[in-house]
């Protein structure tokens, strides 16, 4: 075996193991394409709802994110929203993000904490109940709820990428079980306050309590 | 030739055109299209107010000529356009003793209070017991249809009829515990 041969064989042999390493650990170290610390084109839309018994700012659509950090990063889209409590007693808060387009369900995780408590902690998906009431807003105060959303770890590009989902945020207040009602006209027992909602083609009332009765005017 | 090659070329060639003969008894053209990925959702029909499951007023030793004013906010949250119908729900009594008047507006800052209420229209002027009692009998609270995130504030100005005949009021005169409804229906 000549000199050039050998020199053959051992640049053939070298080329081989890198070959064999290369195919054995593709991508150590390196994310997959597009979640290289880049963000990743998954979207997200938030549209608000007024409350019966908050001034809502801003309503309508408050978000619309066109990129998330990429799986398992830090960050992602969030959106503050501002509630005032008009009505005449401490309200706790529940709060609801029904899927318009769900096609982040699966994929995204939700936090959303306000008037110091969190709200809602878990899947996109399961966000679409009404809440545990949490946290307590008097008469006239304002709090601000923040929701932040992320992609789940692990993910695969195909689980998020391209994908828009569109989300629908509702806040309820719920009166304080302890407390006491303010002295405000016409206080009654509270009760819950849930907003109706009725599907197509059914009515939906909105009522004023029923007044106590009126002890009567003098007469003349 | 062997005997058993010519069986076997026999077989081979039996089996061969039984194949192209069955190919030609089952062949066809074909071509299919499909419309995947349907659904179908229902809209809402939403509405709420501000009161906290709180009465908007509960008056005692009222007298002719004092009147309270209570104002009340309304919002419509479902997708669907509605008309919003405003009437009387609860047992009332004496409903001619007692004056109602409802505006719609805005402004009214908090359950209740009328503070900042800039009236856009009168709803209603009579008595209390004048104001209908269900949707078809109720008065349109806007007069025009609601859409989604919709808000109207509302101003109720009540008090009791004057009534000049002597020992007419010897008595207490209540109106009972009644409420007001705002009922949406999609147009």
């Amino acid at each position: 075996m000549g000199g050039t041969e050998q020199l053959a064989r051992l640049a053939g042999g070298l080329a081989g193991l890198g070959i064999a390493f290369a195919a054995a650990f593709p991508f150590k170290g390196v994310p997959p394409h597009g979640v290289s610390g880049r963000p990743v084109p998954a979207q997200v839309e938030v549209r608000v709802l007024a409350s019966g018994e908050f001034q809502i700012d801003p309503v309508g659509t408050a978000l619309q994110a066109t990129a998330f950090p990429a799986p398992g990063q830090k960050g992602g889209p969030t959106v503050a929203i501002t509630a005032r409590n008009i009505s005449p007693l401490p309200l706790q808060l529940s709060m609801r993000l029904t899927a318009l387009s769900p096609a982040l369900d699966d994929a995204a995780t939700v936090r959303a904490s306000g008037a110091g408590a969190v709200l809602v902690n878990g899947g996109l998906g399961s966000s679409a109940s009404w809440s545990k009431p949490a946290g307590l807003i008097q008469p006239g105060a304002t709090t601000t709820i923040r929701i932040r959303l992320k992609l789940r770890p692990g993910l695969a590009p195909d689980a998020y990428n391209g994908r828009l989902d569109i989300r629908q945020f509702e806040l309820q207040g719920i009166p304080d079980p302890g407390a006491v009602p303010p002295t405000t006209p016409g206080a009654t027992t509270p009760g819950a306050t849930t907003p109706a909602t009725t599907p197509v083609a059914a009515t939906t009332p909105a009522t004023a309590d029923p007044v106590p009765s009126t002890p009567a005017p003098k007469g003349h | 030739m062997p005997r058993s090659r010519k069986l076997l070329l026999t077989t081979l060639v039996v089996g061969a055109t039984s194949a192209v003969a069955g190919l030609g008894v089952f062949a066809a053209f074909t071509a299919t299209t499909d419309n995947p990925g349907n659904s179908i959702a229902s809209g809402t029909v939403t509405i709420s107010d501000n009161d906290a499951s709180t009465a908007l007023y509960a008056l005692t030793n009222q007298g002719p000529g004092a009147s309270t004013q209570r104002c009340i906010e309304v919002k419509y949250t479902g997708s669907l356009p509605s008309t919003v119908k405003l009437y009387r729900t609860g047992t009332l009594a004496n409903g001619t003793a007692f004056n109602l008047t409802v505006e719609r507006g805005s402004g009214a800052s908090t359950f209740g209070s009328c503070t900042g209420f800039v009236s856009a229209g009168t709803l209603y002027t009579g008595t209390l017991g004048g104001l209908g009692t269900s949707y078809a009998g109720g008065v349109d609270a806007k007069g025009s249809s609601w859409a989604q995130n919709d808000i109207v504030d509302y101003r109720f100005t009540i008090s009791v009829v004057d009534d000049p005949t002597p020992n007419a009021h010897a008595a207490v005169v209540t109106s009972g515990a009644h409420g007001f409804t705002w009922e949406a229906q999609n147009n």
